[in-house]
């Protein structure tokens, strides 16, 4: 009975035809209704075939009544921007962007803000105290003037940002579910207005908290409470090597030279055996090429495969033997 | 269309899951790409509507998107994608037939599959006669012994994803099992080699 296992491979259950181009179809419809994590948009609506009785209608609708009225008491706190601006008192200066373009606010100490359109930020005339403090609603891009013992704080919706000096991005729509912060050169501490221990560890030298680096955001929803820390989808390089375009023409390069080089123009971490890839030499001009499109051709040409992980690429191979 | 004979390489299958459940789009359409077709063949088994099956895929998908945070990364992804879907599609179904005044006693959706054989694979016409006969009992067996069997041995999941996506204890599934091959058994004698290859495995 050697034909035993070719008996069984020749008996398989009848499959619903489903030609590639519909698969693919539904493959794009899905990938079409996620919800974007930048734009949070609409939510999305579930196709269900349900007939609708009469009686289910009324059914439906006590239970949305309750649901709803539920809903209205289990509401997370939200805070709003008239509630931080009260909050911190002192004399205040507000600003608001009416206009279709950007605007760039300048403060006491040097700092820029430029506010999007719709949006407003609220500064004292001068930074007194410990610490400087504003109060954002909308969207804006920091440029935080460097002055370690006097920490610069943004507050916007449930979100505090604490940075020393650096660049970054702050989104916090009013009627958004999702509050962001981005940064682009140097490093801020991201905490939730509800943390305990707020006031402490704003007052700390340190940065406490939810640390990002460049190129790394925070996503906190509202609805959920929760803050979730990743990668920025189109990672930038961090400005000052770009004289250093050309060293992304490799010519041999043992590859972790080239995840090296990848490291430093990103200022992310990548996360590889050294050892595992001591020997495998790449010759590729990446120049010009956005970081995922890099590594996309830097793992093929090494058969390894990259995973981003909590702001993290995760580089997973099994290196290279010697070549036949 | 492939399920067999190109078995899935759950290395890579792990590294997408990952991926999905930190966030990256790309990876998480390679992983809805790959495992769409499984799904929907599973789907099919229990409900005609191929359009409500879709809806149905399309929803398990989007909702592994949406908890992705929530979800464990160290599982494998597929039996829990055929588990949620078995559970949303029985959930549809039972609000169809409830809200059509269906009779309310007979939500169990019926695992439909037909075996056959394909004769490319058959070199003897002896052997195309005894697959043939295994096929023909192997549509014979109860729904629920089938769907295990299908799932046990067309898909080549452990005894524990299948208790979870047939939402039973672990024992129900080796019973399943046990009983379907001892029905085979009997009926087929040429079936015993097969059982006992299968048992060691099983």
């Amino acid at each position: 009975m050697a034909s035993a296992k070719s008996l069984v491979l020749a008996i398989r259950p009848a499959n619903t035809p489903l030609s590639a181009t519909e698969r693919a179809a539904a493959v794009q419809q899905i990938m079409a209704r996620l919800p974007d994590t930048v734009d949070s948009g609409q939510p999305r609506r579930i196709v269900r075939q349900i007939h609708w009785q009469s009686w289910l209608r009324v059914a439906a609708a006590i239970l949305l009544i309750t649901g709803a009225g539920w809903w209205f008491i289990q509401r997370p706190n939200r805070i709003d921007y008239a509630e931080l601006v009260a909050q911190l008192g002192q004399t205040r200066v507000e600003q608001t962007n009416d206009t279709q373009q950007p605007r760039t606010v300048l403060l006491s100490d040097g700092s820029t803000v430029t506010l999007q359109p719709g949006s407003r930020i609220s500064y004292p005339v001068s930074f007194r105290g410990n610490q400087r403090e504003v109060v954002l609603q909308g969207e804006a891009f920091f440029s935080i003037a460097k002055n370690p013992v006097k920490p610069f704080v943004v507050y916007a919706n449930e979100l505090v940002t604490k940075v020393l000096g650096t660049s970054f991005w702050v989104r916090a729509r009013q009627q958004d579910e999702q509050v962001q912060v981005t940064v682009k050169t140097g490093r801020v501490a991201v905490f939730s207005q509800a943390d305990p221990q707020l006031s402490a560890k704003l007052k700390a030298p340190a940065l406490d908290g939810v640390v990002l680096d460049p190129n790394q955001r925070i996503v906190y929803t509202r609805a959920t409470e929760k803050m979730e820390k990743g990668l920025i989808e189109q990672p930038l390089m961090t400005g000052q090597q770009e004289h250093e375009l050309q060293a992304f023409n490799f010519d041999e390069t043992p590859v972790a030279q080239v995840f090296e080089t990848l490291e430093k123009a990103y200022e992310i971490d990548l996360v590889y055996d050294p050892t595992l890839f001591r020997d495998c030499p790449v010759s590729a001009n990446l120049t010009d090429l956005p970081l995922y499109e890099k590594l996309d051709l830097i793992c093929k040409a090494v058969q390894a495969r990259y995973v981003v992980i909590e702001g993290r690429i995760i580089i997973e191979g099994k290196g290279c033997s010697v070549a036949p | 269309m492939e399920n067999r004979g190109k078995p899935f390489d759950d290395q890579e299958e792990a590294i997408l899951w990952r991926g999905s459940l930190a966030g990256d789009a790309q990876l998480f359409e390679n992983l809805v790409d790959q495992t769409y077709d499984l799904l929907f063949q599973y789907g099919c088994k229990f409900c005609r509507d191929r359009d409500l099956v879709k809806d149905c895929i399309q929803d398990v998908f989007l909702e592994v998107w949406e908890k992705r945070q929530l979800l464990n990364a160290n599982i494998p992804p597929r039996p829990y994608f055929l588990a949620s879907l078995r559970r949303r599609l029985h959930r549809v179904v039972q609000y169809n037939r409830m809200s059509t005044f269906g009779d309310y006693d007979k939500i169990e959706l019926d695992f439909e599959s037909e075996f056959s054989v394909e004769q490319q694979f058959i070199q003897l016409e002896s052997d195309q006669r005894l697959a043939t006969e295994l096929s023909y009992w192997l549509n014979e067996l109860p729904k629920r012994q089938k769907e295990a069997v299908y799932l046990r041995f067309f898909h080549d999941l452990s005894r524990d994803e299948i208790a979870e996506i047939m939402d039973i204890h672990p024992q129900s599934v080796s019973n399943l099992l046990q009983t379907a091959f001892k029905w085979l058994k009997i009926h087929w004698k040429v079936g015993l080699m097969l059982c006992l290859r299968f048992w060691y495995q099983g």
